[in-house]
């Protein structure tokens, strides 16, 4: 009874069992973890080092497409390699398994953020960015806490904001500067793209509401 | 009351997003309301309030659910100081919503508090509220507890004679709808207001038409004047603290938890990113008759296994033609099914030669096929990232019934046989016993699943307690008939490790919308026999039927026999045996708004005869909220105290809360009596539950998330 009871503790202080069949740690077990870690002081975790993202760093295995991603509001940024082309949708993928999916540079999805972009519709904001200014409507969609997938139309307009150069890793590209303004549901977001002939060098496209914008250029 | 909050703490604490809709702030009774008076209002759509309210002897723990935009349901747990003893008692109330407010017009709602039970709280109300610029003012009618202050003849005395007086005390064992007494008697008029000064401080006030007779003549204190005045204050968007003073010789304190099905504040689970669709253009090209050699198969099967592994999914089997890929899996992770097809569809698409123009998933749930999802592989390349790619993608997809896949053909070699088990805390809790409202248990629980081949799943669960609360002198049970499930607290209390269940489960289809189970074992805790159940429900069909029959003998309160003791109020006796077979007819239809019926005909454990009926509404992603009602042919007075079966349910899923994907649920069953008649044998995993996951309405329900 009492070699019970202390086996019983133990399965207190650390819930235990097979892996399970879907390649995790049994979720009593997941659970502690998580509230053992709301218990440790904050401050006992380290920063992580910055990474230095350099060209070489960013493009050592591979000779295809390569992004440079940063997330101000998650404070966080990493370099994306294309792991697939499918017509005119290109896949990237981080090393943490976050994904996003681009169309002639436009934000197309994103996924393995949460609160991610599942569709964008921008056939027309493509047209008018590449010419230089407009108006035009652009549709987005989320997952709801519901599952359901939630459209929201959003009226844009562009501008032109003159010639600029954009280093991108130590390479100079001579861009023209465009910005979008999109109201979105009474608020409103804005997205700028740094254009040269039809290739989106550099872009703020905005996501989610928790995720906020990303900053996308284009290394190689 | 400690236990609610645990069981909703999980819920309640991640609270739900602002809405732009003014703040509805809660009464005494967990209701929509200002300080003991009800208004017009209602909660948002579908938002669970649990509330506490202590003033004087009386303490309310209320649960309160927004049922649909128009109805409130609350069920309360009250304990009120008597002389000698605590009463405790149970209550229901409705509230409609008749009117919305316009312009010009105030929201009018009718209720009824405390309308089923021993009506303690009984009272019935039409109130009407109007927004003032802030200030939310409210007057109203009441009768019943409604009508004890400065009451007057019923004006419904016009219409008939019988309006003019109400019955007092209750009827029969309690537990009963009391509607011949509902807007009978002395009625009297209430009103009051809120004012919110800022987005945290909100003062109310109200003339009280509750005179609180019964508790001012226990002397819980006196009564100098019908006003009442409170301060609510906003701690967070979920959580409100109300301090009030009643009849201006009392303090009460009042706190409320809200959380909202339809909303989670920490948004959609983070999931992990599917991998992207490779176009047939680029997928590589096997010479005809390469689906003919075996070692193509086994490649493809070497290939899939772990990749799917590593997205939580199995790989049950996969069968192949030139041009047709049927891939069966098992989703582990993901508790939308149309998630783990897409998943597996597109990791196809990576391995697959490109002769292969038709891919075929079949969803499986613990051993059973459920459904096949048939689409062209063209549509996977075309609409993995448009715009309306997921509904582009539904209406290019084919969901057909699965029976007649051959598994065995299919199979994939070391699948089976598979082992798991789990050792860790185990947390259960009795409520409601008067002699110890709470009943908690701690524990360490073994659980493990054995399944030698497809189908064929032996668990079993194994539980010791390791500290309770439990009285020392148990409640022993007056129900006159046999004690079918009343007896539960001894086996609750049974010392060293109990085995809680040992079943062997052979689940087959024997045909096209034909389901199948046969059980064996200790079935639950308090029974153990055989069991078989046939579901007749067709793949897009909101509509189900099914038919459950078990043989089943009572377990012992320990051990592994079949001779429970007698109990009588006056103790333990001799050990008895008790054998019944007990079974029913079940009808399921799922509505379009997320409402699910289910009734059931047939035999009770106390070999009662009669019909249950559950309601459930249920959110897409995996909460539910419902409750349900059983009538027997027993009579009131032999059920007891209560007089029927009843209960609240409550399904909770694990990934609202930890923000990742997983398809744990929690359940909690409020039963506020636990009694012999109408007793179901509690078993798990039955056949609707496990198939229609997989079925066209549910897919559909859960499309979008096909591209994620």
């Amino acid at each position: 009874m009492h070699r019970f009871i202390a086996l019983g503790l133990m399965a207190l202080l650390a819930g235990c069992g097979s892996p399970s069949v879907d390649g995790t740690r049994p979720l009593s077990r997941q659970i502690l973890d998580q509230s053992l870690a709301l218990l440790k002081p904050k401050a006992a975790q380290a920063a992580p080092k910055p990474e230095v993202f350099t060209r070489a760093s960013v493009t050592k295995d591979t000779t295809g497409p390569v992004i440079l991603v940063s997330a101000p509001k998650l404070k966080a940024k990493a370099s994306l390699n294309m792991i697939q082309e499918n017509g005119p949708t290109r896949t990237y993928v981080s090393d943490d398994g976050i994904v996003l999916l681009l169309q002639h540079g436009l934000l197309a999805g994103s996924r393995g953020f949460g609160d991610d972009l599942m569709s964008s519709e921008h056939s027309a904001a493509h047209r008018v960015i590449l010419k230089g200014s407009g108006r035009y409507e652009r549709v987005l969609r989320h997952i709801n806490s519901q599952n359901h997938l939630e459209a929201q139309a959003l009226n844009c307009s562009l501008t032109d904001h003159g010639a600029e150069t954009v280093t991108i890793l130590g390479h100079k590209h001579g861009v023209l500067r465009r910005v979008e303004t999109c109201d979105l549901a009474g608020r409103q977001i804005e997205n700028i793209f740094w254009v040269a002939e039809e290739t989106i060098w550099k872009s703020q496209q905005w996501v989610s509401d928790q995720i906020g914008s990303l900053t996308i250029a284009q290394v190689q | 009351m400690k236990l609610f909050w645990a069981v909703l703490g999980g819920a309640c604490c991640t609270g739900h997003i602002l809405v732009a809709e003014p703040q509805i702030t809660y009464n005494s009774f967990g209701m929509p309301g200002l300080i003991d008076m009800p208004s017009a209002q209602s909660a948002p759509d579908a938002e669970l309030i649990f509330s506490v309210s202590q003033s004087g002897k009386s303490l309310r723990n209320t649960l309160t659910f927004q049922i649909s935009p128009r109805l409130t349901g609350a069920f309360r747990y009250s304990a009120i100081g008597r002389p000698t003893d605590t009463l405790y008692d149970r209550s229901f109330d409705l509230r409609y919503r008749l009117l919305d407010e316009t312009e010009r017009r105030p929201s009018v709602a009718v209720g009824l508090q405390d309308f089923i039970g021993t009506g303690v709280y009984s009272g019935e109300y039409v109130a009407a509220s109007k927004n003032l610029g802030p200030v939310v003012a409210t007057a109203g009618i009441g009768w019943g507890r409604l009508g004890s202050h400065n009451g007057f003849d019923n004006p419904l005395g016009l219409i008939s004679s019988r309006f003019d007086t109400r019955a007092t005390g209750y009827t029969g064992t309690g537990g009963q709808i009391e509607s011949a007494r509902w807007f009978r008697g002395p009625a009297a008029l209430f009103a009051g207001v809120a004012w919110p000064v800022n987005d945290k401080v909100t003062l109310k006030a109200e003339y009280s038409s509750d005179a609180y007779t019964q508790e001012v003549s226990r002397g819980h204190f006196a009564y100098r004047s019908p006003i009442n005045l409170a301060l609510d204050y906003q701690i967070k968007p979920t959580i409100q603290l109300t301090a009030y003073a009643q009849h201006g010789d009392e303090i009460g304190i009042l706190a409320s938890l809200t959380s909202n099905p339809k909303h989670n504040p920490n948004g959609a689970t983070r999931d992990p990113a599917p991998m992207p669709v490779l176009p047939r253009a680029k997928a590589q090209v096997a010479p005809a008759g390469w689906s003919e050699i075996p070692s193509s198969r086994s490649a493809l099967m070497a290939a899939l296994t772990p990749a799917l592994r590593q997205d939580g999914i199995q790989l049950i089997g996969l069968s192949l033609t030139d041009t047709i890929a049927i891939a069966t899996i098992e989703n582990h992770r993901y508790q939308s099914q149309p998630q783990a097809i897409g998943h597996v569809a597109r990791l196809l698409s990576n391995v697959l030669p490109a002769s292969v123009g038709t891919i075929a998933v079949v969803p499986m749930v613990k051993g059973i096929a459920g459904s096949q999802v048939i689409f062209p592989r063209d549509a996977l390349e075309t609409h993995e990232a448009t715009p309306t790619g997921a509904a582009d993608m539904r209406a290019a997809t084919v969901v057909t019934d699965a029976a007649a896949i051959d598994h065995k053909a299919a199979s994939n070699e070391g699948v089976y046989p598979q082992f798991t088990w789990s050792f860790g805390p185990d947390a259960s809790a009795s409520l409601f016993d008067p002699d110890n409202p709470v009943a908690l248990s701690l524990g360490a629980k073994l659980t493990a699943e054995w399944v030698p081949t497809r189908g064929v799943y032996v668990t079993g669960t194994l539980r010791q307690n390791i500290v309770d609360n439990y009285t020392s002198d148990p409640r022993y049970s007056d129900s006159i008939i046999t004690h079918v499930r009343s007896d539960s607290t001894f086996y609750d209390r049974a010392d060293g490790p109990v085995l809680h269940d040992l079943t062997a489960n052979y689940r087959f289809r024997p045909g096209t919308n034909l389901y199948s189970r046969f059980s064996i074992g200790y079935l639950e805790r308090m029974y153990g026999g055989l069991s078989a159940e046939l579901l007749w429900k067709p793949v897009d069909s909101k509509f189900g039927l099914g038919f459950e029959v078990s043989a089943v003998r009572q377990r012992s309160f320990d051990g592994l026999g079949f001779a429970p003791l007698t109990v009588t109020t006056a103790g333990l006796g001799a050990p008895r045996s008790y054998d019944t077979i007990t079974g029913h007819f079940s009808g399921y239809y799922a509505f379009e708004n997320g409402l699910h019926a289910q009734v059931d005909l047939g035999r009770y454990l106390a070999k009662d005869w009669g019909m249950s009926l559950r309601l459930n509404r249920e959110f897409n992603n995996g909460w539910k909220v419902g409750a349900y009602a059983t009538l027997t042919d027993i009579s009131f007075d032999d059920f007891g105290e209560g007089s029927f079966d009843k209960g609240i349910v409550m399904e909770i899923p694990t990934s609202w809360s930890i923000g990742r994907p997983s398809r744990v649920t929690r359940s909690v069953v409020i039963r506020p009596l636990l009694r012999d008649g109408g007793a179901k044998l509690n078993l798990s995993d039955r056949l609707y539950d496990l198939v229609r996951d997989t079925h066209v309405p549910q897919l559909e329900a859960q499309w979008g998330r096909f591209w994620r």
